[in-house]
């Protein structure tokens, strides 16, 4: 099979084993709701950081939201090397908190725009598998 | 009744014109690249492969549970490692479902197609997701001609046991030993084995005739005829070939802009022409795939609208240079590294 050239990071990525518990949160933004104060999390708890509680449940947040404030990033990531500006933003889920999450298929951002989520590759893990990961894209 | 319910596609919104290709390499006559039809490719991102597209198109097009997942491709980043199971967890699916991965050549999508159809006639479930997707702008090699139109895409249908957009009403199939491309396993380009065998068309032509003759259609009764796409000027040239209507070709060509998709683009095809078909209008799915089968679908319109979008995936377009597309499909192999976290 082919590989392509891609470089196998070496440190700071997850395990194949975290990277497979989180995969939920990564692919559907699987976060948790807590049972007692009501507050959502992502990425998911265990325990609730307001409240202390234990009784959380999952939830995967909204797919859609809107940039509340955008900045690039202009350093060479590991996965990257083909896309020497990335634009991210801070994205106000409908349903719940925020997330930081990298922009695709963007000329301009600007705060207020709507955007959905894609599945997009985020990087090699350091046992070779692709990691999938959520991204957001302009909706029309 | 076995029908189509709903359709979503998936296409990299980034896209380079021939004339840079040609630029760069000129190594065509122009007027046999603009004979093509094909005004710009797409150009798969540094972030986006095959699960990617397969993802995003299956996410679009699931409206309701499904029971099956049948994924078509011949460029699965993995050689062992099952695609549709990903993108059945990346769905949220539930894990009692059915998952295999079609690779058959570019007909992997309608292989994918025809899988799921049968899976819902023969009563093994209610619902099953049919995937076609493919990059194949990443196995095209640096200055051979199939770089001009090796484009990438994804197309999904769910199917179940109800009318909805399209009624399946027959399918056909016709395989034979005609090598025309190939790839061997652990090479990256797919090669091509002289003009005798692909210029001619020799493949091509018999494969869709053999398959398109045995549905029992009258050629003049083709009200759109969606068929795999390796450029813009193929659809035609099948309408010639099978005697069909000329404009039946005319809502399902996606190859003008966006090249070949592979698997994805018969499906694509399919998905464009059931946005727009009238109720009771005779549609025919036809794909071609290297080595070479076809296979053909004789579906009647119910005229409820598939709503697939894929007009505004085709527009949604941000054109790049012939550097950025090296970079982006990674054409010059690097060295083996291993690296931290920045490059």
């Amino acid at each position: 099979m082919w590989a392509p050239s891609e470089p196998i990071p070496r440190i700071n990525t997850a395990s194949g084993a975290r990277g497979w518990r989180n995969r939920h949160g990564r692919y559907r933004l699987v976060g948790t709701v807590c049972g007692a104060c009501e507050a959502v999390h992502f990425p998911a708890r265990r325990i609730c950081p307001s409240c202390r509680s234990a009784d959380l449940a999952e939830k995967p947040l909204s797919r859609t939201g809107k940039v509340v404030c955008a900045a690039e990033d202009h350093s060479p990531l590991v996965g990257h090397g083909g896309r020497p500006v990335r634009p991210f933003a801070i994205i106000e889920l409908d349903n719940g908190p925020s997330v930081l999450a990298e922009l695709v298929d963007v000329r301009t951002v600007t705060p207020g725009q709507r955007v959905e989520l894609v599945i997009r590759k985020w990087r090699r893990e350091s046992n070779g598998l692709y990691e999938y990961g959520y991204k957001f894209r302009e909706l029309p | 009744m076995t029908g189509l319910i709903s359709a979503g596609v998936a296409v990299p919104a980034t896209r380079i014109a021939l004339a840079d290709i040609l630029r760069a390499w000129r190594n065509v006559p122009e007027q046999v690249v603009r004979r093509l039809g094909v005004g710009g490719r797409a150009v798969p991102g540094p972030d986006v492969d095959t699960i990617t597209l397969a993802a995003e198109a299956a996410q679009r097009a699931l409206t309701s549970r499904v029971d099956a997942v049948f994924l078509g491709t011949q460029t699965n980043p993995y050689a062992t490692r099952s695609a549709a199971a990903i993108v059945a967890d990346m769905l949220g699916l539930s894990p009692h479902v059915f998952v295999t991965d079609l690779q058959c050549a570019d007909k992997s999508g309608t292989a994918a197609l025809l899988s799921a159809i049968a899976w819902v006639s023969s009563g093994l479930g209610e619902r099953a997701l049919a995937i076609g997707a493919d990059t194949l702008a990443l196995h095209a090699a640096p200055g051979d001609p199939f770089e001009y139109t090796a484009g990438a895409g994804a197309a999904a249908f769910v199917v179940g046991a109800e009318d909805g957009a399209a009624t399946v009403v027959r399918a056909a199939s016709a395989a034979t030993d005609t090598p025309d491309r190939y790839r061997l396993d652990g090479e990256r380009h797919i090669r091509g084995t002289g003009s005798a065998m692909t210029a001619t068309g020799v493949g091509l032509e018999q494969h869709v005739k053999l398959a398109f003759g045995r549905l029992g259609v009258a050629a003049e009764e083709v009200g759109h005829l969606a068929v795999s796409q390796p450029d813009a000027a193929t659809p035609a040239r099948i309408a010639k070939v099978l005697g069909v209507p000329g404009e039946s070709t005319g809502a399902g060509l996606v190859a003008d802009r966006i090249g070949d998709a592979g698997s994805a683009s018969a499906l694509l095809s399919l998905a464009r022409v059931l946005d727009r078909a009238g109720s009771g209008d005779t549609v025919v799915l036809l794909s071609y795939g290297a080595g070479a089968s076809s296979d053909a679908v004789l579906m009647r319109a119910t005229g409820n609208a598939i709503g697939s979008g894929t007009d505004r995936e085709l527009d949604r377009a941000i054109s790049v240079d012939y550097p950025t597309a090296v970079r982006y499909e990674r054409r010059y192999a690097g060295h083996e590294r291993l690296t931290g976290t920045y490059e």
